[in-house]
């Protein structure tokens, strides 16, 4: 008897989110196109991704994957470009989806008195070389170098993008790079940058040190602010949303320091802001009286509210939408179906 | 430091925060001067402490030095490994040839010279003899120290193994049965060998290969047997010690890697930052229960002041009980000064700055962060103070100088001259260390300006001295440019302000623009000294035509004398710049007048042109306003522009006589015409408008009428002049309803500005939220757009209008 009702309410639920799924209005399945510019980031050093990492990849049919092969800075003397935190690859990337080495280049490299773009691009493309050959992965038709560049560094870097372009690991691919909020919006001084595609980095929008700020990983009234004019950039713009959270530490209504995710009492989230009436140790960190803890994170309704506020020819079936990134602590945070719902309403 | 460091540190800081790459528009704080500061780092006499000097925006505080220019970097010291073997070798060679043979001449090579290469590992003939000419090399050959080569050789294996030589190669993972092979290796040549020298190296790299090859136990032990307990083994030494801490760290038994990497940093010569990181890791985060346990590792009190003395040398926080901890535990210890040193840095960051920036007429001349606010608690203050005096009295404290100096500063600090003046006198008669007397004669020169309630001619002349020898300091030091200016926009400026001197305000100013300085500093040395135009943006932006024309009494006076002679020598702006200026304020006032009479006067001819991003080649295009053009909307306001640019002295001519036609014309429609055209003009040159140029240097795009605007802005905002032209010209044209409507709509467009809008405050985000919505409301639904369509509804130009102006629609 007991198992005839749960059969019974198990048929019923299967009918109900049947109704759901066929009577919801741009419920339809997405077409192969619009899966194929179905994205994520890697940004750890060690690819390893566990069971709920692979399910998101797999539940999501996700087909694209950035993932952070190094990063360029200067080395500890300060004299020469060198690569950090070069990847490690603890199991064999999946063969189903295709894998974009990013690179990131802090400025400093690209202000450097000694920086000669022609050199830095040819060790950098023989690195992505050896990790290729290193790491076998299937390879998107895309590279893409992650930099902040300013208008000091602009001329640097766009010459290195063009010495990149020459290397042969660049043949047959096209260049993408990434950018920034700011970037987009005073284009006339920040420049374009000489690649194939852009992508538009849809988070870190406010001040992070503004002890008044309400979240400055994402909030898209700024991002409206600053997207205005993303219609006339004349690179066609995939766009990145964030999936993280932290803490951001206040001491004498000061920035004192970013927590990051996990290392504090899950009660603590939720986008509040704490404030120790006493000294108090949580796991390490000493707060003080007077303290204050912003719990920074990227709520759903503002990753929808960012998708609806691109403009027309962001969302169109050419571009792909990445969610930064692909990690466990940050993909509990969200269901599956919140976030083929992302998917779905950029395409 | 200089602006690209500036930005690359603000990226590379948030960098290292992961994974953020925030929105950074402009130059960002310098971490070497982004807080008011008047305390030389120099003051502590400690040698390789540099790093840990305090910044709140880097990791270590010389963390981008060396950055552009290699000088700094090899100025820091030469590599003691490589001293080692050139006293070794007992001949004159150069640390290059040692670096060569030592570090970058591979192991393929040195088997060459050696001789002991076989096959196709024999170089060719040329590339020997470029390697066989190292002095080094050459001296161990002559003096018979073949086994020293033998080591070389050996270590350039281990080095293989352990370590990747190439940084752009991926990392190859260790192969613990070759380094195994390597340690065995090492412990036979260690017996063999009857050289102390290379006992002793043999003795290190079995350490070494101990920690590599996975098994700490053994690399502590081997520490233990070739390091023990002697305190000064060699340059090694504190490598060494380092393995160890490393191996604790390996068993995650962190006091003891804790307590050893505070060995092993007391004892370096090099690399100290390395070995304090990963102090810092081991100490998990300031886990004050773990702090107890590395104390306890701590045989006496002098390792127990040294743990004391790291916990307290980084982070943001009040350090004071280690500074007092360790004082009690060694009074010898050098790092007790580096400690205050820091605590005063820190008070100079939440105290001083704040405090200074609170005084009108003070100008931060740095990029800082939320520096106006604190400043009022002096709890800290004194604490530190009561401290320092504390100790300034101890005998038994070497360096009490140095304790009476930051006494007298934290004595100014407090608000207390007379004793600031005591403390710096006590410390003049008992030192003569140059950097103490220098720091104490700039903390007399502040006491004394910091005495006095009002200044006069006489106390300028006092102070004359002091100002010209602080001058003379920033002459050659960077961080004495910095005092100086901040002495000048925070402490002198303000001080004429308060006094109602405003034209000497704005001539401290332009001294702090620092340009009379003839030399440049070493690159690494600079720091962001902004526009260079402080002086004369603060005469143009905060003046009115009043304090101006002090200014223009004040600089045309012949034979200026004493610090009158001094200020006006080291300013950045002079005689001219004001008398341009002149004619500009006037046209602020709309005094057309004397615009004109001091426009002619002026050398610079300024003209009325705008840089307007061009939206096919994203590049600025320069445009020449028409000051006179009628526009609906204001993205249109460049829409009509001249072919010959108008300077500002032919606006202030045509204003003057548009308004005397104004007065003389008798008819009605062309009075209503020469209004409206006067409407239009005074329109343009509002913050809205395309001729803002005429009145203003610069324009802010976010900004609004905000009803707090005061002075020549209170109009530039609220365009009730504009208005009121306008409205007379609807009042005079009653018989040309199209053209009424035009200006009836202009008028209008001049009312919807002077609805308040205000600021947004972060702090109340959502009463600005809604203070936001209601003003946007108001905007438009303004009531003179209801009348404009009742009363001009059937007019062409209502509907031309309401073809372009989209808030027009609702009031369909």
């Amino acid at each position: 008897m007991a198992f005839r009702a749960k059969n019974r309410f198990f048929w019923v639920g299967i009918l109900l989110l049947a109704g759901v799924f066929f009577f919801c209005p741009g419920c339809k399945s997405p077409s192969a196109e619009q899966l194929a510019r179905r994205g994520f980031y890697f940004w750890k050093t060690r690819y390893h991704p566990d069971s709920t990492e692979l399910a998101a990849l797999h539940d999501l049919q996700v087909k694209q994957l950035y993932v952070r092969f190094f990063d360029v800075a200067l080395s500890a003397d300060k004299q020469q470009a060198a690569p950090v935190g070069m990847l490690r690859a603890a199991v064999p990337f999946p063969e189903n989806i295709a894998i974009t080495p990013v690179v990131f280049i802090t400025t400093e490299v690209l202000l450097a008195p000694n920086f000669d773009p022609d050199v830095l691009a040819g060790k950098m493309a023989d690195l992505l070389q050896k990790l290729g050959g290193k790491y076998p992965y299937t390879s998107s038709e895309i590279i893409q170098i992650d930099c902040d560049w300013t208008t000091e560094t602009r001329e640097a870097y766009f010459t290195l993008l063009e010495a990149l372009k020459k290397q042969t690991v660049f043949e047959d691919k096209k260049l993408s790079v990434t950018i920034r909020l700011h970037q987009i919006k005073f284009a006339a001084v920040a420049g374009i940058p000489p690649a194939d595609r852009g992508l538009l980095m849809c988070y870190n929008m406010g001040n992070l040190r503004d002890p008044a700020a309400n979240n400055s990983i994402i909030d898209p009234e700024t991002f409206s602010k600053y997207i205005q004019r993303a219609s006339d950039y004349p690179l066609p713009l995939d766009a990145a949303l964030p999936l993280f959270d932290w803490w951001v530490w206040f001491k004498n209504k000061k920035y004192y320091g970013l927590i990051h995710a996990g290392n504090l009492p899950e009660t603590m989230a939720g986008g509040k802001t704490t404030r120790f009436k006493a000294d108090t140790s949580i796991n390490g960190y000493a707060f003080e009286k007077g303290d204050r803890i912003r719990h920074e994170n990227s709520p759903i309704k503002s990753l929808e509210a960012i998708i609806n506020r691109m403009p027309e020819k962001m969302r169109s079936v050419k571009n792909s939408l990445l969610l930064f990134h692909l990690d466990s602590a940050s993909l509990s945070k969200y269901t599956t179906h919140e976030l083929e719902n992302l998917y779905r309403s950029f395409h | 430091m200089n602006l690209k460091i500036c930005i690359v540190v603000f990226i590379n800081v948030l960098w290292a925060l992961m994974p953020q790459n925030i929105i950074g528009c402009g130059p960002q704080a310098d971490p070497k001067d982004y807080f008011t500061r008047f305390f030389s780092n120099k003051t502590a006499g400690v040698q390789g402490v540099e790093p840990f000097m305090y910044t709140a925006l880097l990791q270590f505080y010389d963390d981008w030095d060396g950055y552009f220019s290699e000088d700094k970097a090899t100025k820091k010291g030469e590599d003691p490994v490589l001293t080692e073997w050139i006293k070794y070798s007992g001949a004159q060679v150069s640390s290059a040839a040692a670096s060569e043979l030592v570090y970058e001449i591979e192991g393929k090579v040195l088997e060459n010279l050696m001789g002991k290469a076989t096959g196709h590992n024999v170089l060719p003939g040329e590339e020997f003899a470029k390697f066989a000419n190292n002095t080094l090399y050459r001296a161990l050959q002559k003096t018979g120290k073949q086994e020293a080569l033998s080591y070389l050789l050996f270590a350039k294996k281990v080095q293989d193994q352990t370590m990747s030589n190439d940084m752009w190669e991926p990392a190859a993972n260790r192969d613990v049965k070759n380094i195994n092979a390597l340690l065995m290796q090492a412990e036979k040549a260690y017996a063999a060998s009857k050289d102390n020298f290379l006992k002793y190296k043999y003795g290190f790299m079995q350490c070494r290969l101990a920690f590599y090859s996975g098994k700490p136990a053994l690399c502590i032990e081997k520490v233990n047997t070739f390091f023990g307990d002697k305190e000064e083994t060699g340059t090694l030494n504190a490598m060494a010690l380092s393995y160890k801490a490393g191996a604790y760290y390996e068993m995650q038994i962190y006091p003891d890697a804790a307590y050893w990497y505070a060995k092993a940093f007391e004892q370096a010569n090099y690399d100290r930052k390395k070995i304090y990181l990963s102090f810092l890791w081991s100490i998990r985060k300031g886990d004050e229960s773990l702090k107890m346990l590395v104390l306890q590792k701590a045989p006496t009190n002098k390792d127990k002041a040294l743990v004391e003395a790291l916990y307290g040398l980084h982070g943001l926080e009040v350090a004071l009980p280690n500074l007092q901890e360790v004082y009690r535990l060694d009074k010898t210890n050098p790092l007790l000064r580096v400690l205050a040193l820091r605590e005063i840095n820190k008070l100079e960051e939440n105290f001083l700055t704040p405090r200074l920036n609170r005084q009108a007429g003070s100008k931060e001349s740095f990029y800082g962060y939320n520096n106006s606010k604190g400043g009022t608690d002096l709890t800290q203050l004194n604490k530190l103070l009561a401290f320092c005096e504390k100790v300034a009295k101890d005998t038994d404290v070497p360096q009490t100088g140095f304790f009476q100096t930051a006494a007298a500063y934290l004595s100014y600090m407090a608000g207390d001259s007379e004793r600031a003046l005591q403390w710096a006198g006590k410390m003049k008669q008992g030192t003569s260390d140059e950097n103490l007397v220098n720091q104490s004669r700039l903390i007399g020169l502040m006491a004394g300006i910091a005495k006095s309630k009002t200044i006069t001619h006489t106390d300028e002349k006092a102070w004359l001295p002091g100002l010209e020898w602080l001058f003379k300091m920033a002459e050659k030091d960077a961080e004495y440019r910095i005092f100086m200016r901040n002495l000048f926009t925070q402490v002198l400026a303000p001080k004429y302000y308060a006094q109602g001197d405003v034209y000497k305000t704005a001539l401290c100013l332009g001294v702090a623009d620092l340009s009379k300085f003839k030399n440049t500093l070493p690159v690494d040395e600079e720091f962001f000294i902004g526009s260079g135009t402080m002086g004369i943006d603060y005469v143009r932006s905060e003046m009115n035509t009043q304090e101006v024309l002090k200014l223009y009494s004040f600089l045309q006076q012949p034979g200026l004398k004493d610090f009158d002679a001094f200020i006006t020598r080291q300013t950045s702006f002079g005689l001219a710049e004001v008398v341009d200026f002149l004619g500009t304020s006037y046209l602020r006032d709309h005094d057309w007048e004397s615009a004109v009479s001091w426009l002619q006067k002026s050398d610079e001819a300024e003209q009325l042109t705008a840089l307007v991003v061009n939206q096919n080649t994203y590049d600025y295009d320069t445009l020449t306003v028409d000051p006179f053009h009628d526009y609906l909307n204001d993205w249109q306001r460049y829409d009509k522009t001249l072919k010959v640019p108008m300077g500002k002295l032919d606006f202030a001519k045509k204003m003057r006589g548009f308004e005397k036609q104004l007065e003389t014309t008798t008819d009605p429609a062309e009075k209503g015409r020469i209004a409206y055209t006067l409407g239009a003009a005074y329109y343009n040159i509002s913050y809205y408008g395309n001729a803002w140029m005429a009145l203003d240097y610069g324009r802010s795009t976010v900004l609004w009428n905000n009803g707090m605007y005061t002075g020549w802005r209170k109009e530039y905002f609220e365009v009730q002049k504009a208005r009121s032209y306008f409205e007379k010209a609807v009042a005079l044209s009653t018989q040309n309803k199209e053209f009424q409507a035009a200006a009836f709509f202009l008028a209008a467009k001049c009312a919807q500005r002077q609805i308040i809008r205000p600021d947004y405050n972060y702090e109340q985000g959502q009463a600005s939220d809604r203070a936001e919505k209601a003003f946007q409301r108001a905007f438009r639904k303004h009531p003179l757009l209801g009348q404009f369509k009742s009363q001009y509804g059937q007019t062409k130009f209502y509907k031309y209008a309401f073809n372009r102006c989209s808030y027009l629609r609702d009031f369909k």
